[in-house]
């Protein structure tokens, strides 16, 4: 459906996207998630034809373009979906939709999918941030793309209203069994609508995996500090255990097994841990937030680093408690080898 | 892309076009001898000095008007503004027209009186009536500075000590310096291009003589003065891109409390203003009215003078686009569309000199309306280009993408999308160019093809001919056409300064 390889893209002297690879499978959404400036709109500018590869091609169903091939953006049938919606504010709501659109029944099907029989004849000033956004997924749509780009659909809306548009647009591209690129800074967001996320770096593309894969076992220390909370902290391999502060564990490493008594960073999570009021503490309490079904504490160590750790919500630690912090996790912790 | 070359070739036509009247006027003017009549220094003297002496006027008047309009407590004061601002909608032909009937030799006043009163002839009177109709200017630059001032200044000052003259002095007006200077160069800037007024009224400016030598087949010395006086504007367009018009955000406006004597001297005062400005032309026509009625006026001067006018539009916002479109993008573009507003500083009469050249030189050019239009476009193109600038501005240029997006070319893009988007920018642009070009005069003077007569060529002829009661209707249209267009204009600018709403 959709293949980069090596995709560069440059602006002068600056490369806002260095050497990416993925492939997009059918009706398969990706996630691309990443800091600003990363390079991740630039990928979508380049597959929508806004942008010419410097290095590198791209396979849009058949079509090769690469530096010397260009596809006019009209001719790659490929479906936009903006952070600002772009909606033609000349137009109503239905002519929008059906802006070039030959079959009236697509325009109908999707006015009626994302609940916007009511709104057709009204112009696109009158309506609200998530009224806009659903017009503009569903022209998008009703122009039967072969693939849709979202860039950042949801960052100029309201906390209340992303989590719910969220999974509808997620519904309405599984509906229209599109595959899609879905570009944003939230984190929360690409874990939970991609089917595959892929974290950028400086242009790099850091993993592209399943949401889990990514979070459980991040190919990177910048992929395990971006997705989630966490922090890392020094322990050293033994015979396929991680020896730390706070206890052992299993552990993964993206780079395969550790010779023994390797000195790595292990990643932890805030439900990696647990802690319990002891006289020998490791740890003191630095202050508590109660978030109804958990707590989440933030300790410090004797040597002044701060993790959080999120504990029941039955466990009660006043501020200044010692405590003792332990690993608590069955799975396996990644950890990336240290070189010094 | 090809929007891109489509409108960087447009524009860079479009500025070469702009940039050729002045070229053709050094092939032509180079080498002239200029005589007595045609002394540069004796016109350059009597010009700046006009635009001082104007300068001057229209301070005086202006910012006190100013200073009234914007912070004394009056009844009627939005009205009071209006009426104030109402004489930038009166030509200068008819302004200059009316005093010259009124106070000329055996003119109205005279008449009336029964003996002859001063003459309005020469320099002071030039200066006089030059001042009248240009005050306006003065008087809405400095006021919207006073507007944005902080009127807890003025409270400070007065807590401090000072008295309300003295704070006027030092705390207000320094403030509104800019404002002052903004209005006063245009008025420096309308005195020199202006043709009629010292036409009207015998002073030897270099417009009046431009116009003298091209009725002597001196087209060459026409070309030499017309450089001469694009040298001083350029001085002053270089001023006037070095006044900053620093903003405030007056968190309150300060009022003034007048007492009844000098509310009511100051009414006087604005009452004697608007008889000068507005009274007596309005006695001259209603005299001429009486004398010969609706003369003068027919069906095909209607016609001569819209349809032009309404090519010159259509062609002046049809140019505009790409400038405007090239303009957004920056560089380049900015560049191109400055050059392209080169035009409006040109006088009417320079305009007409340098294309009447080309015309001679170009036979299927001479005398038709096509070079009439290229003329009118030439100035009038920044009127168009300010107004479809702004709205590409403020157009998001995610739709044009979102259209390619959803399979539409450039073009269609461009014709579904930016296009319809354009219009409202276009009509008002296109609007203002059409009153425009229907009230100017010298270079319709000189461009028209023999026998098309508009209603300015028409009044040219009357005042000229001495038939002055056969200007009553051709001059009420004129004001009425003129009116229409100071209220656009000043619409559209309140609509910039706001931020323009969409």
């Amino acid at each position: 459906m959709l293949k980069l390889s090596d995709l560069t893209v440059r602006y002068g002297n600056f490369t806002a996207v260095d050497g990416v690879s993925f492939e997009v499978g059918a009706a398969e959404i990706i996630t691309l998630v990443g800091p600003t400036g990363c390079g991740k709109s630039s990928v979508l500018r380049a597959v929508a034809g806004f942008e010419t590869p410097s290095a590198g091609e791209i396979q849009i169903g058949g079509q090769v373009i690469n530096k010397s091939a260009h596809l006019p953006p009209e001719r790659r049938n490929i479906g936009l979906v903006f952070q600002d919606f772009a909606l033609f504010p000349h137009l109503s709501v239905v002519e929008n939709i059906g802006f070039r659109v030959k079959d009236t029944a697509l325009v109908t099907f999707w006015l009626e999918q994302l609940d916007l029989g009511a709104l057709r004849e009204q112009r696109p000033e009158t309506l609200s941030g998530g009224q806009k956004q659903r017009v503009a997924l569903a022209r998008a749509l009703a122009h039967e793309p072969s693939m849709v780009l979202l860039d950042e659909p949801l960052s100029n809306l309201d906390a209340a209203l992303k989590s719910d548009l969220r999974w509808r647009i997620r519904d309405a591209l599984k509906t229209a069994g599109v595959p899609a690129l879905w570009v944003t800074h939230d984190q929360s967001e690409a874990l939970a609508v991609g089917d595959r996320v892929g974290v950028m770096r400086a242009g790099r593309l850091e993993q592209i995996a399943e949401a889990e894969s990514c979070y459980r076992a991040p190919a990177s220390r910048f992929v395990a500090r971006f997705l989630g909370e966490g922090v890392l902290i020094p322990g050293r391999t033994s015979h396929g255990a991680v020896i730390t502060e706070f206890g052992n564990a299993t552990y993964y490493c993206a780079a395969g097994q550790l010779p023994n008594d390797t000195k790595v960073d292990v990643l932890l999570r805030p439900h990696d841990l647990a802690l319990a009021d002891a006289t020998e503490s490791n740890a003191t309490v630095l202050s508590s937030r109660y978030e109804g079904e958990t707590r989440l504490c933030t300790i410090a160590t004797p040597a002044g680093t701060e993790m959080k750790v999120r504990v029941n919500h039955e466990q009660r630690f006043d501020d200044g408690t010692s405590v003792v912090a332990a690993i608590s996790a069955s799975h396996a912790l990644p950890v990336f080898a240290t070189h010094d | 892309m090809t929007r891109l070359s489509f409108s960087a070739a447009g524009s860079f036509i479009i500025a070469l076009l702009v940039l050729s009247p002045i070229v053709v006027l050094f092939l032509l003017g180079w080498g002239a001898e200029l005589d007595a009549t045609a002394d540069a220094t004796r016109l350059l003297i009597n010009t700046v000095g006009l635009a001082l002496a104007t300068v001057v006027g229209s301070v005086l008047v202006g910012v006190p008007l100013a200073i009234a309009t914007a912070h004394c407590r009056l009844r009627f004061r939005r009205i009071w503004l209006a009426v104030l601002v109402a004489p930038l909608a009166i030509p200068s032909y008819i302004g200059a027209f009316t005093y010259f009937a009124a106070f000329g030799q055996g003119g109205l006043l005279a008449e009336a009186i029964g003996t002859p009163l001063f003459n309005i002839e020469g320099p002071v009177g030039t200066a006089l009536v030059m001042t009248l109709y240009t005050y306006p200017l003065v008087l809405l630059t400095t006021r919207a500075s006073l507007r944005q001032l902080d009127g807890r200044m003025v409270e400070a000052a007065r807590c401090l000590g000072a008295s309300l003259s003295e704070t006027l002095w030092r705390v207000v007006i320094p403030r509104v310096r800019s404002g002052v200077a903004a209005g006063a160069l245009l008025a420096a800037l309308y005195s020199m291009s202006d043709f009629a007024t010292p036409a009207i009224l015998g002073f030897d400016t270099f417009t009046r003589v431009i116009y003298v030598e091209y009725n002597a087949f001196g087209l060459d010395r026409a070309a030499l003065l017309s450089l001469h006086l694009l040298g001083i504007i350029a001085v002053v367009l270089l001023l006037e891109s070095r006044v900053s018009v620093d903003r405030e955000s007056g968190q309150r406006a300060f009022e003034m409390e007048l007492n009844t004597v000098s509310r009511s001297l100051l009414q006087i005062l604005m009452s004697l203003i608007l008889v000068a400005a507005i009274g007596l032309p309005a006695w001259v026509f209603g005299a001429w009215l009486l004398d010969d009625g609706a003369t003068g006026v027919s069906l095909s001067l209607i016609w001569n003078t819209t349809y032009p006018a309404l090519l010159a539009a259509l062609v002046t916002v049809v140019a505009a686009v790409p400038v405007a479109m090239y303009a957004t993008r920056g560089g380049a573009g900015r560049w191109l569309e400055r050059i392209s507003t080169l035009g409006y500083g040109v006088p009417g009469i320079v305009m007409g000199t340098a294309l009447l050249y080309v015309g001679l030189r170009l036979d299927w050019f001479y005398q038709t309306v096509a070079l009439l239009v290229l003329g009118h476009v030439l100035r009038f193109l920044p009127l168009a280009v300010g107004p479809i600038r702004n709205a590409f501005g403020r157009m998001d240029k995610n739709l044009v993408a979102a259209a390619r997006g959803l399979g539409a070319s450039p073009w269609e893009a461009f014709q579904r999308v930016s296009l319809p988007l354009l219009v409202p920018a276009a009509v008002s642009g296109g609007a203002l160019v059409f009153l425009e070009v229907m009230r100017e005069l010298p270079l319709t003077l000189l461009l028209r093809p023999t026998g098309l007569e508009t209603l300015t060529t028409e009044l040219w002829q009357v005042f000229e001919a001495g038939y002055f009661g056969r200007a009553a209707i051709p001059g009420l249209l004129l004001i009425a056409i003129s009116s229409i267009g100071v209220v656009l204009m000043m619409r559209g600018e309140r609509q910039q300064v706001s931020g323009g709403a969409s």
